[in-house]
């Protein structure tokens, strides 16, 4: 008799989600869906509004990575006030890289040391009580003290700008609320209330080196579980780099041909569709041109390293270079290379802030442009996640008409499916009994993509996880819950 | 009752946009507006980085709303740490985070919870009398705790 399995909710993601895994008669893994069960509508409550308040509304999306919708509203909204990117002051883009990359380095700081690293510390068949931060506390008091500060120092730097940590205001149409303050860059610096920015390059540094050290022990694991070829999408700089705040939309495919060749942001529409399940509220974004079986690709930090030539900070480039040697120059399809690719990430954004706080723009008071106004506005940015598109228009009273936005985490939905897929496939497949070790590489290989399902259906929530099996004739044979 | 003091740190839990479950952030206004010598710091929700804030203080007071069956308009409890598993890391309770600041900073504070009654939780609803009586009451035992007088 067929089966189907379920896991609800899965444990230490953001939002609420569900996994069902189809078993047929013979006990053969048939069928795997990740459902995003979550609604919140966004799009549309936010028609009505005032252009310049898009900002402020959409970044109440995710208390994560607010950071994140802000800008990208924020430079949508520049664009409807008729402003590129290069319009803005020194000081303005300044600000808010120096906020974006704060977003960065807190978000992949919360992810790595209180989300994955339990599971490579204590290992996907420990007991669930022990894969959290209060057992890496306890294992590793060092390590976790190192990730609350880090994670800490990330929240300042955006606390810096934004004037709160969570929900502040860094941008206005055109430039940014207010100049930076040389206290603030002074406590960066100096060491004195906070470990400084280079002890984060140092601890940046120090957590890779546990990284690999823990891949030269557990090599196998790391490299083949959940791993299957995909594409690969992200923003590149003008010149290949890695860029982060603003640039190019780069597509590889699994053999690395490109197949987006640097498209402009703002011409993403003719580029990319969105296709819906009925099971889902997470839409399937895809390329058009390949369609949405072949079209699909991969966003975040895995995605982004290998979309880049270089990374434009000495020490990360060291690293990447290092991390591309594993895969013989061919794009990295490991899943849990994520937790590499994102540790590169830290380090590299550690590197930026440091730059950013030694450029003496930064204490600049132009901080303000105007242009001339437009009725539709393109942003797109690399939130921690991956590629965020904000698309607004607005009508001849600035009010809004329509939006749209496709969300990092929406883009991993099909690779999410598929690393599900794999793993259940890897794992479940005619196994006499389905066990909680079983279940936890489900929820494994997921969290690898550090999903943010509120943001993805622009839903409200925590992220637990459910798993069903269901047979063949559509019974409930086994579920897991966690709450 | 504890005396507090500049080495005390109170963290306010709540959501001023959700009618009573703003009770902790009030508590934090009303008692920044009396002179309290101490730190004050408001939050949604508690996080793990707050253990790293509860290691610089001798008395940490975590102030919440309180959805109780009880007529008691307010109360202290002493609060101890206590390690629990949750599927999240993102919302920690106040033992928990103490939890954390003593395995991680080696830092134990002494702590209390005052909990205020509350009664309505809808988005944009204004304080109820209840707990506005809460409130009031509730600033009123921490200020005499911390010879300080309401201005």
């Amino acid at each position: 008799m067929s089966k189907k399995i379920t896991i609800d909710p899965v444990t230490r993601v953001e939002g609420h989600g569900r996994v069902t895994i189809h078993l047929d008669d013979a006990g053969r893994v048939a069928d795997t869906r990740f459902h995003i069960v979550e609604f919140r509508g966004f799009e549309r409550f936010i028609q009505g509004h005032p252009y310049w308040e898009a900002p402020a509304l959409v970044q109440r999306l995710c208390g994560i990575c607010p950071v994140s919708h802000h800008l990208a509203a924020a430079k949508a909204v520049d664009r409807l006030e008729g402003l590129e990117p290069e319009d803005l002051s020194p000081a303005a883009n300044l600000q808010r890289r120096l906020a974006h990359y704060g977003q960065m380095f807190q978000s992949h700081a919360l992810h790595f040391f209180y989300l994955a690293a339990p599971d490579l510390l204590f290992g996907i068949d420990a007991p669930a009580a022990q894969r959290n931060v209060a057992a890496l506390a306890m294992a590793d008091q060092s390590l976790a003290r190192k990730g609350i500060l880090m994670r800490k120092f990330g929240q300042e730097i955006i606390r810096s700008v934004a004037g709160k940590r969570i929900h502040g205001m860094v941008a206005v149409p055109g430039g940014v609320f207010k100049p930076y303050d040389s206290t603030d860059r002074d406590y960066f610096l100096d060491g004195k209330a906070i470990p400084s920015i280079d002890t984060m390059i140092d601890w940046s540094l120090e957590t890779l080196a546990m990284l690999k050290d823990y891949h030269q022990k557990h090599h196998a694991f790391l490299d083949s579980f959940a791993a299957y070829p995909s594409g690969h999408l992200g923003l590149v700089g003008s010149n290949g780099e890695m860029e982060l705040y603003h640039g190019r939309i780069r597509g590889l495919d699994a053999s690395g041909n490109q197949t987006l060749r640097d498209v402009p942001d703002d011409h993403y529409r003719r580029y990319f569709s969105e296709g819906v399940e009925s099971w889902s509220y997470m839409k399937f974004p895809y390329l058009t041109h390949l369609g949405r079986e072949n079209g699909w690709s991969r966003v975040g930090p895995l995605a982004r390293v290998n979309v880049c030539d270089y990374i434009p900070t000495p020490l990360a480039e060291q690293e990447r270079q290092e991390f591309k040697a594993r895969s013989d120059g061919w794009p990295n399809h490991k899943t849990m290379h994520y937790h590499w690719a994102r540790l590169i990430e830290i380090l590299h954004s550690a590197e930026v802030i440091r730059d950013i706080l030694h450029d003496p723009n930064l204490l600049s008071t132009d901080i303000l442009r105007t242009g001339e106004r437009r009725s539709e506005g393109i942003g797109v940015i690399e939130a921690p996640r991956g590629t965020l598109i904000h698309h607004y228009e607005a009508n001849e009273k600035g009010m809004l008409t329509r939006c749209n936005l496709i969300v990092s985490t929406t883009h991993n939905n099909e690779p999410m499916n598929r690393a599900v897929r794999e793993v259940a496939q890897q794992t479940l497949n005619l196994q006499p009994e389905i066990t909680e070790t079983m279940l936890n590489g489900i929820e494994v290989a997921i969290r690898a993509y550090d999903p943010c399902l509120s943001c993805a259906t622009h839903a409200i929530g925590q992220m637990p996880l459910q798993v069903e099996i269901w047979n063949a004739e559509g019974q409930l044979v086994q579920e897991k819950i966690r709450d | 009752m504890p005396s507090f003091s500049e080495r005390t740190l109170v963290l306010a839990i709540g959501n001023a946009s959700r009618g009573d479950d703003g009770l902790g952030w009030a508590f934090a206004d009303a008692v920044e507006a009396s002179g309290f010598p101490g730190t004050i710091a408001q939050r949604y929700q508690l996080q793990i980085e707050d253990a790293e804030l509860c290691s610089h203080y001798e008395q940490v007071v975590f102030v919440d709303a309180w959805k109780t069956a009880q007529t008691t308009l307010w109360e202290w409890m002493p609060c101890t740490p206590s390690r629990e598993a949750a599927f999240t890391t993102h919302a920690l309770s106040p033992q928990a985070v103490l939890y954390l600041c003593e395995s991680v900073f080696d830092c134990r504070p002494e702590a209390w919870l005052l909990l205020l009654r509350g009664t309505q939780w809808e988005l944009g609803q204004p304080l109820s009398a209840t707990a506005q009586d809460a409130l009031a009451q509730g600033v009123k035992s921490f200020c005499a705790s911390t010879n300080q007088s309401l201005r």
